[in-house]
């Protein structure tokens, strides 16, 4: 009787060892991958607009195929602050020895793809600060083999994820 | 074999497998990671050296003489080199560590470049000899600096003549040389759509007129020091004035009519019935030129007269209409091969130069722009290689230097305005070794008036728009003008107070806008609210588009304003070559 236990709870064990570890290692290394590529394009794709200040229909295009093209679904977060002077001049117009502080506006990601989906491209200009977030909404086999075992992971928790931002360097023209 | 040691078999096998996966895969992340942070540095770090650019240049009367030029672009390579060891956290380390990574930083001006690389310091037998033991420099020393200006040019040979043509970022050009049989030394724009019609030019049959002066859109405020030879002068229109230490007046930010001629501003001070100009935060009055000649501004006429007179001189003088790529050669004068031609395309540079209706030659798709963008890559590209593999010879770095590819879209950025190109290369980022380089536009100069720096100011509501901008539709263009868009920055002075007495020095910046109006929020803050698809034309080809419009069009006075101003802020950059003598009256 004991032994029969044992050799159930041996093979459990066994099917564990042999056969989920190795996926959960496997898949692990498949998210890191991902994240690999997911890093590098939204890097590249905000480099671009603060290089060239401009967001362009086909460098979004590229980002959302090179990210998706990792087997997952993302959800792409832009922000572009835009730098408004016309609030500092009237500063430093009454006062000679004082910088008047800038203001920035926020525009979103719906407010941009709008315009990419009108116009094709989206204008940013000198002294505009771009950022790009990009998190997987699905959730990846590696996901869902550690829920499976230790519920650590809420349901919009994420696992591959990246975020850069910075100055728009030149005047999209 | 029992299961239970079937497991632990397997495990034996694949634990150690999965833990060199892990490992190599997150170093592979860490590298990039490394990558992106100092592409990310790099850029950060080139920003800010034009920025350093950018702010002497504007602040500088004689940004545009070599020596001054020299003085500010070093200033721009020390802001980079310390913005880049504040960011690699190396504060105080400075250009002595961080040189042996930068092989070279290239700064594309308007008709040339500079190189900043390492160099063997060569001096001459006389100079050598005549050095002191503890001279700073020693002969054949390995320094870094800037390298003499390039410029972009090329060099034809066709029959007995023999010269060189010097492009920029626009049509402005250069010839030197022999050109039938004569010595010529020419310069100036090259306009298609420039004509004469009795003693009035066109410009895309747009009559050029005189601008008047005394428009809103041309006062511009200035800072005037207290001078103490000059003890009981008061400027007239003050707009505030400025105090260092209380009681005392430092100076004045005083508003007046200001025309540029040659680099110069100058400013109508009607009250004193005096023209003056600002040198080195210094008045200097200029009593050889009236406030008429301030007040009516035909700079643009000049413009464009000279483009004139260079069209008929390259037509029918130099007979340069026929002139193909094919005649250029190398620097010594030897035809290019089939594997070595830099310019592969036969072009007919100014064959469009007579054009009066289709391609002109200003345009951004003629033969002639085509060939200036293969020059200036050209030039770019076989000086640079040259640099940064000279860098191996010099640097103690076992790195081998070599020029990464510049792609398409940073060549155009390196040919439509006044850039700053950086390389960091042989840092060691774990698996690899970096090597990054990093472009930025200086979009807001004053050695370039580009196509897109001209915007249109609204005299009454003193708001200024793009000239693209929708909104102009409603507003009257005959109380509005075309302005450069540097003057629209922000300029520092310094004011400063001293009492010999007292032995007191004191000083502080003051900040002042030449023109303080307000930036129009549906172009220039935020130019994306057309909710029209502008189908990228660039600014130039929706002007030339408006030019055939209706003369009592809008859109027609649009495309004159836009000409105008362009001439005018063309005309008044600092050139070399221009004879100024006929600007005095």
């Amino acid at each position: 009787m004991s032994d029969t236990l044992i050799t159930i709870i041996a093979i459990a064990i066994a099917a564990i060892l042999m056969f989920v570890f190795p996926l959960m290692t496997m898949s692990d290394r498949t998210d890191d991958v991902s994240q690999l590529t997911v890093q590098a394009a939204t890097t590249d794709f905000v480099d671009k607009i603060r290089s060239t200040g401009k967001i362009t229909q086909d460098n979004y295009n590229e980002l959302l195929e090179t990210i998706t093209s990792t087997g997952n679904t993302y959800d792409v977060e832009m922000e572009v602050q835009v730098k408004d002077e016309n609030l500092g001049k009237k500063v430093s117009q009454a006062q000679a020895d004082k910088i008047g502080e800038n203001v920035y506006y926020s525009v979103y990601t719906s407010q941009i793809e709008d315009v990419l989906d009108k116009e094709g491209t989206y204008y940013c200009k000198e002294g505009d600060i771009v950022s790009a977030k990009v998190r997987n909404t699905n959730q990846t086999i590696s996901q869902q083999l550690k829920n499976f075992f230790y519920t650590v992971t809420g349901n919009d928790a994420y696992t591959i994820a990246a975020e850069h931002a910075g100055v728009v360097t030149a005047n999209g023209n | 074999m029992k299961i239970q040691a079937l497991a632990v078999l397997s495990i034996i096998i694949i634990l150690p497998m999965a833990i060199l996966l892990n490992s190599y895969s997150s170093n592979q992340i860490k590298t990039l990671d490394l990558q992106v942070s100092y592409d990310s540095k790099l850029q950060n770090a080139t920003y800010d050296a034009i920025k350093a650019f950018q702010l002497n240049m504007s602040n500088s009367a004689t940004s545009d003489i070599t020596n001054s030029k020299i003085r500010d672009l070093e200033a721009s390579i020390t802001t980079f080199y310390n913005s880049l060891a504040s960011h690699f956290d190396m504060t105080g380390y400075g250009e002595d560590v961080l040189k042996e990574y930068v092989p070279a930083i290239v700064y594309t001006l308007y008709d040339g470049y500079y190189i900043y690389s390492a160099y063997d310091n060569k001096l001459d037998a006389n100079t050598s000899d005549s050095l002191i033991n503890d001279a700073t420099y020693k002969d054949g020393q390995q320094i870094n600096g800037i390298k003499p200006y390039i410029y972009y040019s090329s060099r034809y040979k066709r029959g007995s003549d023999d010269f060189v043509i010097t492009y920029s970022l626009d049509s402005y050009i250069t010839i030197q040389g022999i050109i039938n049989g004569k010595e010529v030394n020419d310069s100036g724009y090259l306009l298609s759509g420039v004509e004469k019609q009795g003693d009035t030019y066109t410009y895309r049959g747009i009559p050029i007129t005189s601008e008047n002066g005394r428009q809103e859109g041309f006062n511009q405020n200035v800072y005037i020091p207290y001078a103490k030879n000059n003890p009981d002068y008061v400027p007239s229109n003050i707009i505030e004035s400025i105090s260092v230490k209380e009681g005392t007046t430092a100076g004045w930010i005083s508003n007046y009519p200001c025309k540029k001629i040659n680099g110069v501003k100058y400013y109508a001070d009607e009250a004193n019935n005096l023209v003056f100009a600002m040198l080195n935060d210094e008045k200097t009055d200029q009593r050889d030129r009236t406030i008429d000649a301030v007040l009516n501004n035909d700079n643009a006429i000049k413009y464009y007269e000279e483009a004139y007179n260079f069209k008929q001189r390259i037509l029918n003088q130099y007979n340069l209409g026929t002139l193909t790529t094919s005649d250029a050669v190398d620097m010594n004068g030897n035809k290019y091969t089939e594997d070595n031609n830099p310019y592969p395309i036969e072009r007919q540079i100014f064959s469009e130069l007579g054009n009066t209706a289709g391609t002109f030659i200003e345009d951004e798709n003629s033969n002639f722009n085509g060939h200036r963008i293969e020059v200036i890559r050209n030039s770019i590209e076989s000086n640079l290689i040259v640099a940064i593999s000279n860098y191996n010879k010099v640097s103690t770095s076992d790195v081998n230097f070599a020029m990464p590819k510049l792609e398409e879209y940073e060549w155009e950025q390196l040919t439509e305005n006044i850039s700053v190109i950086t390389f960091l290369q042989g840092l060691n980022i774990g698996g690899k070794v970096y090597n990054g380089h990093s472009i930025v536009q200086n979009d807001i100069n004053e050695d370039f008036v580009s196509e897109n720096s001209i915007y249109i100011l609204d005299n009454g509501s003193k708001q200024y728009f793009k000239p693209t901008d929708k909104q102009l539709e409603n507003i009257d263009l005959n109380n509005a003008v075309g302005i450069y868009n540097s003057d629209f920055e922000r300029r520092t002075a310094l004011a400063t107070y001293s009492n010999e007495a007292t032995n007191e020095n004191l000083e502080k910046n003051v900040y002042y806008y030449p023109r303080i109006d307000e930036a129009s929020y549906s172009s220039i803050i935020n130019p994306n609210t057309t909710g029209e698809s502008t189908d990228s034309k660039s600014v130039a080809e929706i002007m030339k588009e408006y030019a055939e419009e209706a003369s009592s069009s809008n859109k027609y006075q649009l495309a004159k304003l836009y000409y105008t101003a362009l001439g005018r802020e063309r005309y008044g950059q600092y050139r070399v070559a221009r004879d100024i003598s006929d600007t005095v009256e």
